[in-house]
């Protein structure tokens, strides 16, 4: 008895031993994307359910990924050799990418055609030396979301294009008059101090180029020193302190989107991506001014979620059957029209209204267009300038000493291209 | 100054029956003291706790609103809603974070017992050659936390060659053999009284599915390593890379020891005489009596566990393998971020463990009492 | 399984060895693969400069360490009279709340003993803060400031939660251990943050904490006291985080001192009110060195959690806090090893991590030494 029970376990055992076992189909072609805004998710679910279905050669298998710490997976996966077949990463990691070897060149998949219709700006930000690594379906737009009754309320001019964007002077002074109208709850600015990680190299290096610093040496990518916390940063840097200590704006805001959309803050420096529930909750108050001219011309953000094709993929092919079924003019259109960012398909751009003359998103057009966005440092070490924005925005914020948090940055920034050098 | 021979009788007694009185009034405002101290700290350890509740069924609105006055503390009936519950179901899968949380709970928590209380077993009441070693050795791994090896784990997690995890999978195999034997048995004593009323087959066909419910953790385990043995390459974004590294314990088996090492010798002596095998003493002498102390383990382990945050947020990039802690962390963070849905969220994870506690508080006390006495 | 133990192997002591293989092996094995291994790859991984993303690993010896490590005091050049309206690189400035610093941009000069004599040692380290003795002005130089700031930290957190939290644990198990009705809903509600896990505390209280809306300073306003801009203030984030952390652990430990007051022989107390004992000197002369391993237990528990810092840093500031006021050694060593996927740097500083807990044990074991020799 006791023996014969013995044996039943084992065969048990031998039973589930075998159990995984896969079953055949169509090609799996994994993929990681960000967890983004709620429409976006849903927009690219519907488009891979749309490919899944028209076509029976490959299957998506989609896998979520928090964007707070997207980043770190893709290393930590990249080490293992456990990347999926397509990857969706922010524009400026592609430099870091590709120089760990973990993305593979497109030259040989995409066709002029598609290049000659894809915005200038997306090719840019994919091309590293001669080849070109990754395609987008959208560019980003980033400038001033404003409740325009509150403006007017106030007195404070709205701008029309680029050439008659604010001053320094002119955005000091909208913020003066601004305080003056705003709800005892409210402030006059919302920087979306909630957001993590990317969003401060993002949102804010643009801004430190306009007043004429940067986030690295663009001559030569060996240096942040002199330029993240040479006069021109430190003078960012004390203007940007002022304006929360001000009170014009708040390092501690909870429930920033609430704030703008109830009309508690009439304005937003943040992306496209808040444009759906901006609109829905302003209507025809909603306007979007342009980045203002610093004192060194107008600069903006640019760049966006890319797709590309990882170096360990058992199946290029079908990873780009995706990637081109994505940059398709109808997908790129739907999409932008789901997230509100600028489609990078130029076909269209030119058929959505928004973006032409009078249209609610013009001022992104032009601004990617007449080269006022510029693209985040082109330097496999942009993963730790992402992390040291976040650092240094937010003690900045806090109050702490400009040219001490901005001397530490650059030291960290430093480091860190000696550590890659050798 | 009174003195007792200057007074009569019916003054003592007037005075004693002061003195009583006084007595009892200061005992009283000392208790009413007491009582107001004693209520006022508990406020201060509850409010957090009563506000996240509170908030939680709240409007979102109100959540900040309220925030000014007290009503941030007060269950407003008129304004229950469910809204923000459902926002976290609808944002965030709460439902798997929930599963996986206390899946990977349950597993190690029930695996490391048997696993750790044998191992103290073979300490305590055995003798052979490098006992001693092997003892100061796991007493001393005891002061190593998991934060001081996370780094170098996970990149050995990530790179497990073949060969170790053919050593884990063996390990497993063991451990589940010898669970399979202890649940068989006892399933068997368990159900001896039906088989005088069930016919043969039924009851062993009970007994043989009651084993496999029991030993389910196990069977598990094997199926996941299996399945890792045939992916090769890295454990990360698994559940067994949340379950197998912390299975064995230095802390638990140290405490199973102190509990072992003070159990008389005679009491199991007779039967190691009478020919019983170890395996059969550690479970049917040992095991019994050693209730408390597996009370104990579980409590502090299922406390340590469920709120598990380093290293599954290192090593879990999907919702499949996430935990509540680490979901916590990203959908605070995630836009748009309401107060009302966060709080939601913590509540729905608290509540469940506070009701337990209440249930089971003698036995919480009792195992963080017990945790300490010996140091 | 029995059949296995019993068939071949009869005699008595080829009997127990198999039984501690197959009953202790496992978690032997088992602690052998996933902690003694994993520190030994630390130890191993910190003397390269092992990256997580796939770069190439060489040997680099103990340069992590000298990193980690490098720190030191050199002399400065006097202040000057008048502070430049632009800042040199290497030289004296006022900061924006008027307070003189120096700055250290070494980048380009080619000759720092030119600037002052001495200063061409410092050359690769940063400033951490600057000091004056007398007229002459000094700076603590370091490779790594965000080490010992770190460290720092750590010791700070022990210094005031230690101390603080034992004294209310043994306060809170007095009070609850009177003999009045009513004590054990007290002892439930002061236990019941300890159930409630880390990171839903961090999280509720973020909140609580919060400058503008937060029910701390809400509640505090209604003294006139505040407002304080908590983790938003150097000053304040750690104090903050120690207060969470001492509501959420005090309990824990207050259950642990209670069991050592009933521990206590109730004619311990007789015998000194006979002698004439007021509450104070019972205290100070009874339940103090009653509890005194108990005590010694508590202090050691909590110092080694004030080291093990991550769950609470992490998600309430996971940028290390203003002016990085709450980075602590765990937290480091994860952002250098995870985040910034430095493997090598990050196990050198959980090896510095694992020595300096290991001499806490060790201290702590001197203590119990002695006690015991007492015994």
């Amino acid at each position: 008895m006791k023996r014969l029970t013995s044996m039943i376990l084992m065969g048990l055992l031998a039973v589930l031993m075998a159990l995984p076992a896969a079953a055949q189909g169509p090609e799996e072609v994994s993929l990681w994307f960000h967890s983004g805004q709620g429409s976006e998710r849903d927009e690219l679910d519907r488009q891979i359910t749309a490919f899944n279905e028209m076509q029976d050669e490959y299957v998506i298998m989609p896998l979520e990924v928090p964007e707070g710490s997207y980043n770190d997976q893709v290393r930590a996966a990249a080490l293992a050799g456990d990347l999926p077949c397509v990857l969706d990463f922010d524009g400026p990691f592609i430099y870091s990418y590709v120089f760990s070897g973990d993305l593979i060149p497109l030259d040989d998949y995409v066709t002029d055609e598609l290049l000659d219709d894809v915005l200038p700006s997306i090719i840019g930000q994919g091309t590293v030396g001669d080849s070109i690594y990754s395609l987008g379906q959208f560019d980003s737009g980033l400038s001033i979301w404003a409740n325009a009754a509150m403006l007017e309320e106030a007195g404070v001019r709205i701008p029309e294009g680029l050439d008659d964007v604010w001053t320094l002077d002119e955005f000091n002074e909208a913020m003066e008059a601004l305080a003056a109208i705003v709800p005892d709850d409210g402030y006059v600015i919302d920087f979306k101090f909630t957001y993590d990680g990317e969003w401060y190299s993002y949102g804010f290096g643009p801004m430190i180029r306009s007043f004429g610093g940067d986030t690295i040496d663009r001559e030569t990518f060996e240096t942040a020193e002199g330029v993240l916390n040479g006069e021109e940063a430190v003078a960012w840097g004390e203007w940007f302190q002022s304006l929360f200590a001000n009170g014009y704006a708040t390092a501690t805001p909870v429930d920033p989107d609430a704030d703008f959309m109830e009309g508690r803050v009439p304005l937003s420096w943040v992306g496209h991506w808040m444009y759906n529930d901006y609109k829905d909750a302003l209507g025809d108050d909603l306007v979007l001014i342009p980045a203002p001219d610093f004192g060194n011309g107008a600069v903006t953000g640019m760049g966006s979620w890319n797709w590309g094709i990882t170096s360990t993929c058992a199946n290029p092919d079908g990873a780009w059957t995706f990637i081109e079924y994505l940059m398709d003019a109808d997908n790129t259109a739907s999409m932008a029209n789901a997230n509100g960012a600028v489609p990078s398909r130029i076909s269209a751009l030119e058929a959505d209204e928004r973006y032409q003359e009078g249209g609610d998103l013009h001022i992104y057009f032009l601004q990617l267009t007449e080269g006022v966005a510029v693209p985040r440092a082109q330097t496999a070490v942009y993963p730790t300038i992402s992390t040291v924005m976040e650092d240094v925005v937010n003690a900045i914020a806090r109050g702490e000493d400009v040219q001490r948090s901005l001397d530490a940055a650059v030291d960290a920034i430093d480091s860190a291209i000696e550590s890659l050098a050798g | 100054m009174m003195t007792a021979d200057t007074l009569t009788s019916q003054q003592q007694a007037q005075e004693a029956r002061r003195r009583a009185f006084v007595a009892r009034m200061r005992e009283i405002s000392r208790r009413i003291f007491t009582y107001a101290l004693m209520s006022f700290i508990g406020f201060l350890f509850l409010f957090p706790i009563i506000f996240m509740v509170v908030a939680a069924f709240k409007p979102n609105d109100r959540v900040i609103a309220d925030l000014s006055s007290f009503a941030a503390l007060l269950p407003n009936f008129e304004t229950f809603t469910l809204d923000n519950v459902n926002d976290v179901f609808s944002r965030v899968s709460f439902d798997q974070y929930m599963f996986n949380s206390l899946f990977l709970t349950l597993v190690t928590v029930i695996v490391g017992l048997f696993v750790n209380s044998m191992a103290a077993y073979v300490l305590a009441r055995m003798r052979w050659v490098g006992r001693a070693v092997i003892l100061s050795l796991v007493v001393s791994l005891i002061i190593i936390p998991l934060e001081a090896i996370a780094v170098p784990l996970m990149m050995m997690v990530n790179n497990m060659g073949p060969f170790v995890n053919l050593v884990v999978l063996f390990i497993l195999i063991v451990i589940t053999l010898m669970g399979w034997n202890v649940i068989w048995n006892a399933v068997a004593s368990m159900t001896e009284n039906l088989s005088r009323t069930l016919p043969l087959p039924v009851h062993f066909a009970l007994q043989v599915v009651l084993t496999i419910l029991l030993t389910l953790p196990l069977t598990v385990l094997i199926y996941f390593m299996i399945g890792q043995i045939e992916k090769g390459g890295t454990w990360l974004n698994s559940y067994h890379v949340q379950i197998l590294p912390f299975i064995a314990e230095p802390f638990s088996i140290f405490l199973f020891y102190q509990f072992f090492i003070n159990i008389p010798k005679d009491f199991d002596e007779a039967a190691y005489v009478d020919g019983a095998d170890n395996f059969r003493i550690y479970w049917q002498i040992i095991v019994p009596i050693s209730r408390p102390v597996f009370a104990t383990v579980a409590i502090l382990k299922f406390l340590q566990f469920w709120s598990f945050y380093l290293w599954p947020l290192m090593v879990t990039r999907e919702d499949t393998y996430r935990p509540l802690m680490v979901g916590m962390d990203f959908f605070q963070t995630q836009a748009p971020i309401r107060w009302g849905s966060i709080m939601a969220y913590a509540a729905m994870v608290t509540i469940p463990v506070l009701i337990t506690f209440l249930l089971f508080q003698k036995w919480f006390v009792q195992s963080v009492s017990s945790s300490g006495v010996k140091g | 399984m029995r059949l296995f133990f019993q068939n071949n192997l009869t005699g008595r002591k080829g009997r127990d060895l198999l039984a501690v293989l197959v009953m202790g092996g496992p978690a032997f094995l088992l602690l052998a693969i996933f902690m003694i291994w994993p520190f030994i790859l630390g130890i191993d991984l910190s003397t390269t400069n092992q990256r997580f993303d796939g770069a190439q690993a060489s040997d680099i010896g103990t340069r992590n360490y000298e990193r980690i490590l490098g720190v030191g005091i050199g002399g400065l050049p006097p202040k000057p009279e008048v502070f430049p309206d632009s800042r040199p690189g290497v030289g004296w400035y006022l900061d924006n709340q008027g307070k003189a610093d120096f700055r250290w941009r070494t980048r380009g000069i080619d000759d720092l003993d030119e600037i002052w004599e001495g200063l061409e040692n410092w050359r690769g380290y940063e400033v951490m803060s600057v000091f004056s003795i007398g007229s002459n002005e000094y700076a603590i130089f370091a490779r790594d400031p965000l080490f010992w700031r770190s460290l720092r930290n750590n010791l700070a957190f022990a210094a005031f939660v230690v101390p603080v939290q034992t004294a209310l644990a043994l306060m809170l198990a007095i009070l609850i251990n009177q003999k009045l009705p009513g004590m054990n809903v007290f002892r439930t509600i002061y236990f019941s943050p300890v159930v409630t896990a880390m990171v839903i505390v961090a999280v509720v209280w973020a909140f609580l904490y919060n400058p503008r809306f937060g029910l701390i300073n809400q509640m505090l306003g209604v003294l006139s006291i505040g407002p304080f801009d908590w983790l938003q203030h150097p000053a304040s984030a750690l104090p903050a985080i120690m207060i969470m952390s001492i509501w959420q652990g005090v309990g824990f430990q207050m259950v642990i001192f209670l069991a050592g007051l009933q521990d206590i022989p109730e004619d311990l107390y007789e015998a000194a009110s006979i002698d004439g004992a007021g509450v104070v000197h019972k205290f100070r002369y009874v339940t103090l060195p009653m509890l005194r391993n108990t005590t010694i237990f508590v202090v050691l528990t909590t110092t080694i959690l004030a080291f093990r810092l991550f769950d609470q840093i992490n998600v309430m500031t996971p940028d290390g806090g203003p002016a990085s006021s709450t980075a602590t050694m765990v937290w480091y060593a994860i952002r250098r090893g995870w985040r910034e996927s430095e493997i090598g740097y990050a196990s050198a500083i959980s090896v510095v991590f694992v020595v300096i807990v290991l001499m806490i044990s060790l201290v702590q074991r001197v203590f119990v030494k002695s006690e015991s020799a007492l015994d």
